[in-house]
């Protein structure tokens, strides 16, 4: 990796995460640390928020090194990265430096997020150019899944094939191969995005919080929609980016211009989140603790506390759940004269139109748009899925009727007689304008979509994957669990339909499962429906053995959120295909609650299995205190690797990078065990800790509280589970049934269910998402 | 009842527990090289010795793994002290060490010819409340702050007497004032031993490529806990250690430390014997009791009583040797205790030096001694709380005034 800045290094974080020996070379210093740069660099990306480490041990696979101290590290390296500034002459000059370096079998790649790829390589004789490309990796590249890769008109095919599956396979990336044009696809459609945007609103006499409150979950874009995303990228960044396409893209230049208030905010170094302001501003609140939001005025330059957005049409639309309904509502039901409306139009629909017009100097079809605004931004639907869903036929009318010329590719989707860019049936497929007709679509959907429905109810679906494995599917908020999912699952396990071999349980939603249904159990707690909670608790645990014991594999395929309810099924499923990013954990105590659908059960046998080679007490003595602390705390694991070495995932477990592929590597292992021939998992025996460390687990809490850090019911909470967790009154050493456990674990929630506090704490996190410490 | 005099003491620098110089050092090894350096220092020959030497008391406050069994007995074999002599750990906590030398002391007074009290920790090797602490449920029910931590005591009782951060960390810093000037002025060089030890060669999450190369020599010379750049606004600046809104912390509590330390008592006909001149003698000790949350205030009852035992009054004491386990609880004993602030701990305490919990009341005592020899000063007090609730206090006379 040549350059440690902040993709330099980040990108350093990730392929050490996916087990390469990284070297992280910068310019040298003078002084006894000639790697002081390159040092400072890995530090910042070591202290990085969200982490760019899977685990903090990673960083041992990088060394830190300078461009004139290492050479041979550029004799070594399989793969040279150059992330130097997003400057063509200084990217060149260190190319040419290090090329000569390098073993012949190595690829050479340079990383921008829009310069001419073949500039910076031109001057490579042609034999390395057949080893050479660009790739524009995002912020922050952990994170972020696009992966733009623009190879070279001569780069070898086998070159770009290899990076591109090292890249999805072993980084997790969704790639996407782009020509060669100015901020290649993403950026280019992001940056006029923001343009039109903020020439918008200034034209409008719109406020920045008003074009936020447009341009963000309203249209399924990330909350930070277009001003605090620009915050959080970088006005200066920005503005490379924008003076790029001007000057490179010479028949666009007027579309690429910086408004003038915007042109003023660099110039007095307001530059967003790194410069401390930018189009918002964070600052302590005038009295008391906390800090409050204060947004720009682009007339004045002068900050005001940040305002909710009270355009009339926008409460109108937020009142609509699917984004196409809102859009509809907004541009064509809105009076001709709301600003909203012609907002926008001015914003979203020239987005439309850009994008309809540059598809054939990209070479892209609507698909490949589409996946890099949803990779890279985070967007739920790209602008042509949007545009759909805003109703094609109607927008382009609107166009006609104001005399509007329409670009090449709409004219030709028009003549071909289509009336969107994608159709589902009879296949799925996307309109190609450079072929005047539908084509097969080629990058990753959602497989959950075109499967088979067997068995389903509003929360769950039983579906077929094909090969004779199951799916279990959570659709509901969040993917919580509530009666109905465990009704299907359950069914599924006792009599799953004769064509189905195994089963995964898995989704394509946003998370994999937010635990079990709060608003429901409030609802019952509120009733003092205690047999009925008492009768639910039962259900999901008996779900959770039967998985566990299921007489056909049953494969999860957590990723994201896997907590509470969620992560308790994880933990009880006989083999686990997990994503990368998993955040899984045992988060019951905050909302007043301990682990009850076999989490304490789990969390005792795992502890037992670990301590199985060494001294048998006190290793699990010391196993299932780690695993207390954990669950008392509340943790959440950072990635996959982390919830292994927690033991939330267990030996078994395999760990998917890339997310596209999960459902399908989980397949495949459901697939390889009915192969293999199944054998049930046999109930186990977890043994009883008992009083001692039972005592020795509350003592640790008893004094937390007494030094303040922790409230009188977090101690109640924390005491209730060390019971659990050792075994109730049970003598030491006594091995306790899976069932007993659980009666445990049951008694504990209900007798829990009952306080005032536990049910503040339920209400509160419904309320806000977040725990309540009372 | 025969008189018992101290004729020899020597104790390892103290070591800064988990990153000192004595982090990778066994505490049977640490207390092996005390209890040989004060036999030696003593000019007893040998095969006396073998005939005369009794028993080897030392205390310890978390007597398992490292420093278990019966640590005295595997120390005094490390050091090859005759099998003849037999031995016994004791465990009263931080008074462990004073408590280890008056069991000596009442040997040597019950006939014994020689007798070792002393004491050792390893908080490096042995964590405070041990490995595996097994609280008594019914206690922990019933009467919790049985097991309250030291911290928390101390918290409550800069809350019961309102004595505040300020004053505290004021506190601290003329007690690294003194211990640096004590440092510099050499003045423990001729009560120490140096130790000869051994560290890992790199930090713990380095991978090691050659288990041979593990290793490096160290050697501890002095106390290393001091630390020289110690400011006000430095100590200002620490969060609270214990409290998540306390008084108390990292700097204006004691330290965790690594020490041992041995003094040889001998009866009269021995001293006569080889013509030796003793050091000093205990006068009186005496312990006391008090609620375990409030056990900082322990020394203030002991103090009265050891005195009354002694027949001696508070203002004949020259020096005070007032263990420091807080800031806060020293500040509070001084006050309670009416002592006179210019004789307590005129080297600094354990907030600068270190507390090596065993270790700290035999530590005091040899300080103590050395100090009273240098001013030409009689009487001094020894004392300290104890975890628990409790507190210990021990009167020495110089007897090479």
């Amino acid at each position: 990796m040549l350059g440690s800045g902040a993709m330099g290094a980040q990108i350093a974080a990730l392929l050490a995460g996916a087990g390469a020996e990284v070297w992280l070379l910068d310019l040298p210093t003078e002084g006894p640390d000639r790697n002081a740069i390159a040092r400072a660099g890995w530090k910042r990306a070591l202290a990085a928020k969200p982490p760019a480490l899977y685990l903090a041990g990673d960083a041992r696979r990088v060394t830190l090194g300078n461009f004139d101290g290492d050479l041979e590290a550029l004799r070594a390296a399989d793969w040279v990265i150059e992330a130097v500034a997003e400057e063509l002459a200084i990217k060149r000059a260190l190319l040419e430096k290090t090329a000569p370096h390098l073993a012949p079998h190595a690829i050479l790649s340079t990383n921008t997020s829009g310069l001419p790829v073949a500039e910076i390589f031109a001057w490579l004789p042609a034999e390395r150019r057949r080893r050479a490309l660009g790739t524009h990796f995002f912020n922050p590249p952990r994170y972020l899944h696009l992966l733009e890769l623009a190879p070279l008109a001569d780069t070898g095919p086998e070159v770009a094939a290899a990076i591109k599956e090292l890249a999805e396979k072993r980084l997790g990336k969704g790639v996407l191969v782009v020509r060669d044009t100015p901020n290649f696809i993403a950026n280019r459609v992001g940056t006029f995005s923001f343009l039109r945007a903020a020439r918008a609103a200034v034209e409008l006499g719109l406020s920045l919080e008003d074009a936020d409150a447009l341009t963000g979950p309203l249209l399924g874009w990330p909350k930070s929609a277009t001003f605090r995303t620009a915050d959080l990228v970088g006005l200066d960044v920005l503005a490379k980016v924008v003076e790029n396409a001007r000057r490179r893209l010479p028949g666009e230049d007027a579309l690429y211009q910086l408004p003038g208030f915007i042109v003023e905010m660099l110039r007095r170094g307001w530059l967003g989140e790194k410069s401390g302001q930018g189009f918002y501003r964070r600052e302590p609140a005038p009295e008391g603790a906390g800090s409050q939001v204060l947004a720009l005025d682009p007339k004045s330059l002068q900050y005001h506390p940040r305002r909710r957005s009270e355009l009339p049409a926008l409460a109108r639309a937020e009142a609509l759940t699917e984004p196409g309904a809102r859009l509809r509502a907004l541009l064509f039901d809105a009076p001709a004269d709301d600003r909203a409306r012609q907002f926008l139009w001015r914003s979203l629909g020239e987005l439309w139109l850009y994008c309809a017009a540059i598809l054939p100097e990209l070479e892209a079809t609507p698909e490949t748009v589409d996946c890099a605004l949803r990779w890279g931004f985070n967007w739920e639907l790209g602008p042509f899925e949007l545009w759909d869903a805003a109703g094609l036929s109607a927008t382009l009318q609107y166009w006609k009727s104001a005399g509007r010329t329409l670009p090449e590719a709409v004219r030709r989707l028009e003549a071909a007689g289509a009336a969107t860019w994608y159709q589902a049936a009879p296949r799925r497929q996307v309109f190609d304008p450079a072929r005047d007709g539908y084509r097969a679509r080629r990058l990753p959907a959602p497989r959950l979509a075109r499967a088979e429905l067997l068995r389903h109810n509003a929360s769950c679906s039983l579906k077929d994957l094909g090969d004779g494995i199951g799916c279990l599917e959570f659709h509901s908020k969040l993917n919580t669990i509530g009666p109905e999912t465990v009704e299907l699952v359950t069914a599924a396990l006792a009599d799953p339909p004769p064509q189905l071999r195994a089963l995964v349980v898995g989704n394509q939603g946003a998370q994999f499962s937010a635990g079990a249904n709060l608003l429901l159990l409030l609802l019952e707690i509120e009733a003092e429906n205690w047999d009925d909670i008492g009768l639910a608790v039962e259900r999901f645990q008996q779900m959770n053995l039967a998985l566990k014991r299921a007489a056909i594999p049953v494969v999860a395929a957590p990723f994201g959120l896997a907590i509470g309810g969620g992560c308790e099924l994880m933990l009880s499923a006989p083999r686990v295909v997990a994503h990368v990013e998993l955040y899984c954990g045992l988060v019951e105590l905050g909302v007043g609650l301990i682990p009850a659908g076999g989490g304490c059960k789990e969390t005792m046998l795992r502890a037992a299995a670990q301590a199985r080679p060494g001294k048998p007490a006190d290793a699990y003595e010391d196993a299932l205190q780690a695993a207390f602390e954990i669950i008392a705390r509340g943790q959440v694991s950072g990635s996959a690797l982390e919830a292994r070495q927690w033991g939330f995932l267990d030996g078994s477990a395999a760990i998917v990078a890339n997310r596209d592929r999960l459902l399908q590597e989980a397949q495949s292992e459901a697939l390889r065990l009915a192969g293999r021939g199944w054998i049930p998992r046999p109930a186990e025996t977890a043994p009883a800790a008992g009083a001692t460390l039972r005592a020795r687990l509350e003592l640790g809490v008893h004094l937390l509280r007494e030094a303040g850090w922790i409230g009188a019911y977090d101690e109640r909470l924390a005491r209730t589970l060390a019971r659990v967790l050792a075994g109730g009154d049970a003598p030491a050493g006594a091995r306790l049934t899976e069932e007993a456990v659980l009666e445990l674990e049951r008694e504990a929630f209900l007798s829990l269910c009952g306080e005032p506090q536990t049910r503040d704490r339920i209400a509160h996190m419904l309320k806000t998402g977040k725990p309540l410490r009372n | 009842m025969n008189a018992a005099y101290i004729i020899a003491a020597a104790r390892t620098p103290v070591g800064r527990a988990g990153r000192g110089t004595l982090r990778a050092t066994r505490p049977d090894e640490l207390a092996a090289l005390v209890l040989a350096a004060a036999l030696e220092r003593s000019g007893i020959p040998p095969e006396e010795a073998r005939r005369g030497l009794e028993d080897v008391i030392l205390g310890c406050a978390m007597p398992e793994a490292e420093q278990g069994l019966n640590v005295a007995r595997l120390a005094a074999l490390r050091a090859g002290l005759p099998v003849e002599a037999a031995a016994m750990t004791v465990n009263r906590f931080c008074a462990s060490g004073l408590e280890a030398l008056a069991l000596a002391d009442a040997r040597v007074r019950a006939g014994a010819a020689l007798a070792i009290g002393g004491g050792v920790e390893s908080m490096s090797r042995v964590p405070m409340g041990g490995h595996r602490p097994s609280p008594n449920p019914w206690l922990l029910e019933h009467y919790p702050d049985a097991y309250l931590s030291m911290g928390l005591t101390a918290e409550r009782l800069a809350e019961e007497t309102g004595i505040g951060r300020e004053a505290a960390d004021a506190y601290a810093l003329e007690s690294h004032r003194r211990a640096l000037a004590a440092l510099a002025a050499e003045r423990f060089r001729e009560e120490t031993v140096a130790v000869e030890t051994r560290l890992p060669a790199q930090p713990a999450d380095e991978p090691l490529a050659h288990p041979a190369a593990g290793w490096r020599a160290a050697r501890l010379e002095h106390d290393e806990c001091p630390r020289a750049g110690t400011t006000a606004e430095a100590l200002a600046a620490l969060p609270p250690a214990f409290h998540a809104r306390g008084k108390v912390t990292a700097g204006n509590a004691s330290q965790m430390s690594d020490g041992a330390a041995a003094l040889l008592l001998a009866s009269e006909p021995l001293l006569r014997r080889h013509q030796l001149h003793p050091l000093g003698r205990l006068c009186a000790y005496a312990v006391a009791g008090i609620e375990p949350g409030r056990m900082g205030l322990g020394p203030v009852a002991a103090i009265s009583r050891a005195l009354e035992r002694a027949g001696r009054r508070l203002q004949e004491m020259d020096l005070i040797e007032l263990n420091e386990a807080f800031a806060v609880q020293a500040i509070a004993v001084i006050a309670q205790a009416g002592l006179d602030p210019a004789r307590v701990n005129v080297n600094g305490g354990a907030v600068a030096l270190g507390h090596p919990l065993g270790c700290t009341g035999a530590r005091l005592a040899i300080s103590m001694l050395y100090e009273l020899r240098r001013r030409r000063a009689r009487y001094g007090l020894v004392t300290m709380c104890v975890g628990g609730g409790m507190g210990a206090a021990g009167i020495l006379e110089n007897l090479q005034i």
